[in-house]
Formats: structure tokens, C-alpha cells, sequence
């Protein structure tokens, strides 16, 4: 049986024997949520979404990452994990336009159409588009090692 | 596919592949991941072969066209060749690629295809063959990998093909 990890048990487990891979890749993690082009509060709900999409539990119910929800109203939240979220006029247009991308992000980045990446760039420019982009890329990623890790690196093992 | 790019690339043009795309038009990123490759290529537990399978494998699932068309010298000075690439298609486990070859693309399928579904045994063949800090590194390559060919398909102007390249790794 699998055992999944959140992102903070991630960080933990890659640290030990990732070493200074380990360290660069956690300073990647750290600058997508520093950016300033996608506000902290949006990307915390694409990473809400992702974790959904992925089926990943341990990913929904871990820590945000730091900052992540500041600002950002829990009903929101409490919306998105509901699926009621696109009925919801709490959001607003910047937050359902990256949301809309994440989505299709999540399925098939092929099917990305010049349209859903427009409405990116009204909310949030060419910049905003491309850190979305990064960030989805990221989160997507640990969703994926958080449930994959588990089991193939035990907390316990030795770093040789 | 896109018709062109939906992203422009930064005004000033250095001369780096990575620097002059898209990429870096958020240089609050940019650095780390630079420094990402840098790590993946030139410091991990495994050699650059086995990070070029990963790479290669995962371009094609995720049928990234640049990614596809690249090969990068130092994973060519380490042995891969293009016979060998030549198998990192779904039925490399029919190949005559080495156990350990096939092991690294397992590895890569779980992460691409099935993450949420580690098999035990293969886990334990895994285990077997690479350290904890050789897992650590193809992990992190790996989703590395996937994320930056995730963006330039998501960025458009993919062309259909391109021939083969050789190339450095750009850090």
C-alpha cells in the first residue's frame, strides 16, 4: 500500500538524502510562492484543485505553505473543496481565470488553448502567465513525490 | 498545437537559452532554476545517462517537442547512445536495455503515470538497485523535468517536429 506524504513531510524526507539537490529544489519551492506576479492566495487555491484533481488527501489536509493564505477568505476555501467554487461570486476574475487554467493545466497541458491563456494574462500580464505556469508545475510535481516517496523513502532509511 | 508563443521573452537577450525564453520573464525564479539544472547535471548521485533517460522519457509522455529534439552531451559522453534511446518508448520493458535501464524508466512511468499506485515489488527492485540519495536525486530530476516541459507545452508555439540536437546542458 502506498503511503502518501504532504508537502512538509516531502521536504523532510528529500532533505536527509537529497543534500544540496535537496536544498535547491526546496529554494525553487520557496521562489514560486515568492514571486510577484501571482498573488500567494491565488496559487494556494490552484494547489487546493491540484491536490483534488490528484486525489491526494494527505496534500489537502497539510499545512499551506508559508503565507499561503494570507488574505485569502476560508469560505473560499471551504467553496472550492465543496465544488461549488465556480458558482461561488466570492471569486473573483483573476482567481477563476487561473483556476480555469489550472484545470485544464492538470488534465493536459496540450489542451491549453490561446483563450485560457489570455484570460491569464488580462489578470496577471505575460509574466503572471509564465510564474502560473511554474507554480502549477511545481505543485503538480509535489503532489506527485508526496504520494510516490512514501514508500520509496522511508523516513528511516539511510542517506548512502 | 499553438499557432505562437503566448508568452514574449525578455527585452534584453544574454545569450542564454534559459535566460532569453519565457523564463525569464520572472527572474525571481529564473535563478533557482538554473541552479536546479546545474545540480541535476553536474552533482547528483547518478550520472548524466541516467538523468538523460529520465528526461527523455518524460518528454515523451508529455510529448514535448523541444524537449523530445534534445540530447545533451555530457549524457552522449556518458554512454547513452542513440540504440539506447531508441528504446525509451512503453515497451522498454521488452528492450534490450540493462535491468537497470529499465529500472530508471519504471521509475519514471511511476512518477508520470501512477504515482498514487506504488507496486511493492517494484518499489523493492528500486530500492535494490539505487541509494536513498540516488532515489532523492531522480526524484527531484525527474519532477524537475516535468514541470519545465509542462510550461514550454503550455506556453504554445510547439512546433510539430525537429530534428535532433546535440547540446550543453545550459548553466
Amino acid at each position: 500500500m502506498s503511503v502518501q506524504l504532504d508537502s512538509d513531510s516531502l521536504t523532510t524526507i528529500l532533505q536527509g538524502p537529497g543534500g544540496e539537490m535537496a536544498r535547491r529544489y526546496e529554494a525553487l519551492w520557496q521562489a514560486v510562492w515568492r514571486q510577484g506576479h501571482v498573488p500567494p492566495g491565488v496559487l494556494e487555491l490552484c494547489r487546493l484543485r491540484l491536490a483534488q484533481l490528484h486525489g491526494a488527501a494527505r496534500e489537502l489536509d497539510a499545512n499551506p505553505p508559508p503565507g499561503a493564505r494570507e488574505g485569502l477568505d476560508p469560505k473560499k476555501i471551504e467553496s472550492l473543496l465543496h465544488g461549488s467554487w465556480t458558482r461561488d461570486p466570492r471569486f473573483s476574475a483573476d482567481e477563476r481565470a487561473a483556476l480555469d487554467f489550472a484545470e485544464i493545466y492538470a488534465q493536459d497541458p496540450q489542451a491549453i488553448t490561446d483563450e485560457f491563456a489570455a484570460a491569464v494574462k488580462i489578470q496577471f500580464g505575460e509574466a503572471g502567465l509564465v510564474a502560473l505556469i511554474e507554480a502549477l508545475g511545481m505543485i503538480d510535481g509535489r503532489i506527485r513525490l508526496g504520494m510516490m516517496l512514501g514508500t520509496l523513502l522511508p523516513v528511516e532509511a539511510d542517506h548512502g | 498545437m499553438a499557432d505562437g508563443l503566448r508568452a514574449g521573452t525578455p527585452d534584453h537577450k544574454s545569450g542564454h537559452v534559459v535566460r532569453d525564453s519565457s523564463l525569464g520573464l520572472v527572474p525571481e525564479t529564473l535563478q533557482p532554476i538554473i541552479d536546479m539544472q546545474d545540480a541535476i547535471w553536474h552533482h547528483a548521485g547518478v550520472g548524466p545517462a541516467v538523468m538523460e533517460m529520465l528526461r527523455l522519457r518524460n518528454a515523451r509522455t508529455v510529448n514535448c517537442v523541444f524537449c523530445k529534439s534534445v540530447r545533451y552531451d555530457i549524457a552522449r559522453a556518458d554512454g547513452l547512445t542513440e540504440d539506447k534511446v531508441a528504446h525509451i518508448d512503453d515497451d522498454f520493458v521488452h528492450s534490450s536495455l540493462s535491468e537497470r535501464e529499465k529500472l530508471v524508466l519504471a521509475f519514471a512511468d511511476l512518477y508520470l503515470r501512477t504515482p498514487e499506485r506504488v507496486d511493492a515489488a517494484l518499489a523493492g527492485r528500486l530500492r535494490q538497485e539505487f541509494t536513498p540519495r540516488q532515489l532523492a536525486h531522480m526524484a527531484i530530476a525527474l519532477t524537475t523535468f516535468h514541470a519545465l516541459s509542462r510550461c514550454a507545452v503550455s506556453l504554445g508555439g510547439m512546433p510539430e517536429s525537429l530534428p535532433v540536437m546535440e547540446m550543453p546542458v545550459p548553466v
